[in-house]
């Protein structure tokens, strides 16, 4: 119950002693992080004013960043440079135990040689609480996670889930400002963790704090965060809500990171014409929209090589007619759609088609045969192709 | 169908020979300096035996009575249980704490995590004749840089502490090893938990770490506990036979001079049976308060 302020917060990890240059170097070219002297920045810039009851999701590729920015919030890993406050307090300099926070790891990091019970208590005996004050917390927690049957085992006897709940009772138990939560989910299998999900969705309601949560997942993100933040290598790319994120993605990382399957993505050119703006990609012209067309316009645009970017849903196949050929490659059904991947030369094409009279269509998508794409000009995003941002924003 | 059949049987019968032949040479190596001794010695407690060794007949309990009727035996056996008593909780108390301070990961870990590792590659014998050296009371190290006058091995009075202090220092290099990585090896993130968690440092040794290192504590602490009842080198090697070894005597150094110094087989026979018999026994407690306490993850 607390809003949280990162200012310019950044991370920058020493380089490894002991270490020859050589070493150095490979490690640096896989994960593209920045170097300066002083070592390998993690986090950079990171600013953010969280609300209060706010649930914030970090959302990225791994080793972007993400989990560090979070132990930083928590007081695992100390802040280089910027700011922390927690509600009106700046904790930099506060042991985790100060800072009124609790955190669920993504091992669930619960203590294997105590019960459930115990396990959740643990903490809350510090506080001299009265042992029916203790018990009367740890049974509302357990009530809210349905682990009241398991309080008397270990956690070796529990599943992946049951342990999960767990340590997220051990979490709210204490009552914190700010619930952080570290790839929470990752460790569950897919049916478990869609489960999950949606208990979050209703513990979220139940128990009223602010809540900072890290995953690599986008699915999470999207379903859980009242508002995203897509990091990529150290840097903040975007911080939006769900909608936002998803409909205005600020540059090509975000739209393809966003939204599943990825977005197909074009190379085209950008002309200026009479009354609006023309687009030649792949050999054909598209008239833009006037609503575009005005965007770019107030941005005195005249030619521009860019990215275009099409999502997989607002591609339309035609077995007669279209803008572009292609050949089927594969199709995958799933469920109540299916995925078509077509081949374009050496271009990949994904496109999302509603699986209503699925008997028939599968049956038309003989892999190798020809078909025709197309989409509504209104569905393109436009991306420069240096900088990777959209023209739009 | 019978051709597979019998294949199959002599193919078993083959690779039957072939783990015998691998295991030869360790079962021959256990027969022959494991149990025909430990047989040799069940033997020989029961038997009258001369000089040169040689089984005389049928003693029955005749050697036991006269070990246990000796005025020396008490004594030794009581030297035994305090070495046992003393030596073990020091020792992983000592260490524990060593390991417990030495867990962070610092600059200079490499060094002081060698330091206290050292005394495990100095032999037993080499050490005995340092210590004897930094303890005599005239010439000693220790006597001089302490101020003290303490009369060290050669007081009745001191001299089985002194021996305590020279097993517990030769002890703790290795237990120290075996602690530090038992500590290391709980998961970091449990131990983050308990930061997070704002659990204190007193709680967080009593109540996670050492519960999560159990196992390692309680083999270290059996392996000492055996290793204390066979203490015997300080006790020959230091003491030799002077008017102070009688104070500081143990099961196995007795055993030591009847048996390679006296010839007398019975007695060097009863005297290793008892030592042998007492420390199944407490180890047999251990393993009883082990299913209650030790946690194994």
């Amino acid at each position: 119950m607390a809003s949280v302020t990162l200012k310019n917060i950044k991370k920058i990890y020493p380089p490894l002693p002991g270490k020859t240059k050589n070493k150095h170097k490979t490690e640096e070219s896989k994960s593209n992080l920045q170097t300066t002297e002083k070592g390998i920045v993690a986090v950079q810039d990171f600013n953010i004013e969280i609300k209060d009851k706010e649930f914030i999701v970090l959302v990225g590729p791994s080793g972007c960043g993400k989990s560090t920015t979070l132990r930083m919030i928590a007081g695992l890993e100390e802040i280089t440079e910027g700011e922390l406050y927690i509600g009106d307090k700046l904790v930099n300099e506060l042991e985790p135990k100060d800072r009124d926070i609790a955190m669920v790891f993504q091992n669930y990091a619960l203590y294997p040689h105590m019960s459930v019970y115990d396990n959740m208590a643990f903490a809350l005996k510090k506080k001299v609480k009265s042992k029916e004050e203790i018990k009367k917390k740890v049974m509302e927690a357990a009530e809210i996670l349905g682990i009241t049957e398991y309080l008397d085992r270990k956690p070796k006897n529990l599943s992946g889930g049951q342990r999960q709940r767990v340590a997220i009772g051990r979490a709210i138990v204490r009552n914190p400002k700010v619930m952080l939560m570290d790839e929470p989910l990752s460790n569950l299998d897919a049916k478990l963790r869609n489960q999950m999900r949606t208990e979050l969705l209703r513990l979220r309601k139940k128990i009223d704090t602010t809540f900072v949560y890290v995953t690599h997942d986008q699915t999470e993100a999207m379903t859980l965060g009242d508002r995203i933040v897509v990091m990529k290598d150290g840097f903040i790319q975007q911080i939006g809500t769900p909608e936002e994120v998803f409909n205005s993605p600020r540059n090509v990382f975000v739209a393809t990171f966003i939204g599943t399957p990825q977005m197909n993505l074009f190379d085209g050119t950008l002309n200026e014409i009479e009354d609006g703006y023309s687009l030649s990609i792949m050999g054909k012209d598209i008239i833009l929209p006037q609503e575009m067309g005005a965007k770019l316009k107030e941005k005195g645009i005249k030619t521009k090589n860019v990215t275009v970017g099409i999502r997989p849903d607002s591609i339309e196949i035609s077995n007669f007619d279209g803008l572009f050929e292609a050949t089927i490659g594969v199709a995958e059904l799933m469920g109540t759609s299916i995925h078509l991947h077509l081949e374009q030369g050496d271009r990949d094409i994904i496109a999302v088609i509603e699986a209503k009279d699925e008997h028939h269509m599968l049956r038309t998508f003989t892999p190798d045969s020809k078909i025709f794409y197309s989409f509504a000009p209104e569905s393109m995003y436009l991306f420069d192709s240096e900088t990777g941002l959209n023209m739009e924003c | 169908m019978g051709r597979t059949k019998s294949g199959l049987k002599t193919k078993k019968a083959r690779d039957r020979k072939k783990i015998f032949i691998l295991l030869l040479p360790a079962i021959l190596f256990t027969v022959v300096f494991v149990y025909y001794p430990f047989v040799k010695t069940i033997v020989n407690a029961f038997s009258r035996v001369n000089a040169k060794g040689v089984i005389k007949g049928f003693a029955g309990l005749e050697n036991f009575k006269y070990t246990y009727s000796r005025k020396d035996f008490l004594p030794a056996l009581k030297h035994t249980l305090i070495i046992a008593a003393v030596n073990v909780p020091i020792t992983l108390v000592i260490t524990l704490s060593l390991a417990l301070l030495a867990n962070k990961k610092r600059k200079l870990s490499p060094v002081y995590e060698t330091l206290f590792t050292l005394p495990m590659s100095v032999s037993m014998s080499a050490a005995c004749m340092i210590f004897k050296s930094m303890f005599s009371p005239s010439v000693g190290f220790i006597n001089y840089f302490f101020g003290l006058k303490l009369g060290w091995f050669e007081s009745a009075d001191t001299a089985l502490a002194t021996c305590i202090i020279l097993t517990v220092w030769m002890g703790i290099g290795f237990d120290f090893l075996l602690m530090l990585s038992a500590l290391r090896g709980i998961p970091q993130h449990i131990m983050e938990a308990t930061r997070v968690d704002g659990i204190s440092a007193f709680r967080r040794i009593f109540c996670v770490q050492i519960p999560l290192i159990s196992p390692t504590i309680f083999y270290v602490f059996c392996t000492n506990l055996v290793l204390a009842m066979m203490t015997s080198a300080p006790m020959i090697i230091i003491m030799g036979v002077s008017a102070e070894s009688s104070a500081t005597n143990t099961l196995m150094s007795m055993m030591y001079q009847s048996g390679f110094s006296s010839s007398d087989y019975g007695l060097a026979a009863v005297l290793s049976l008892t030592a042998f018999v007492l420390t199944l026994g407490f180890t047999i407690l251990s393993f009883v308060f082990e299913r209650k306490k030790v946690h194994y993850q």
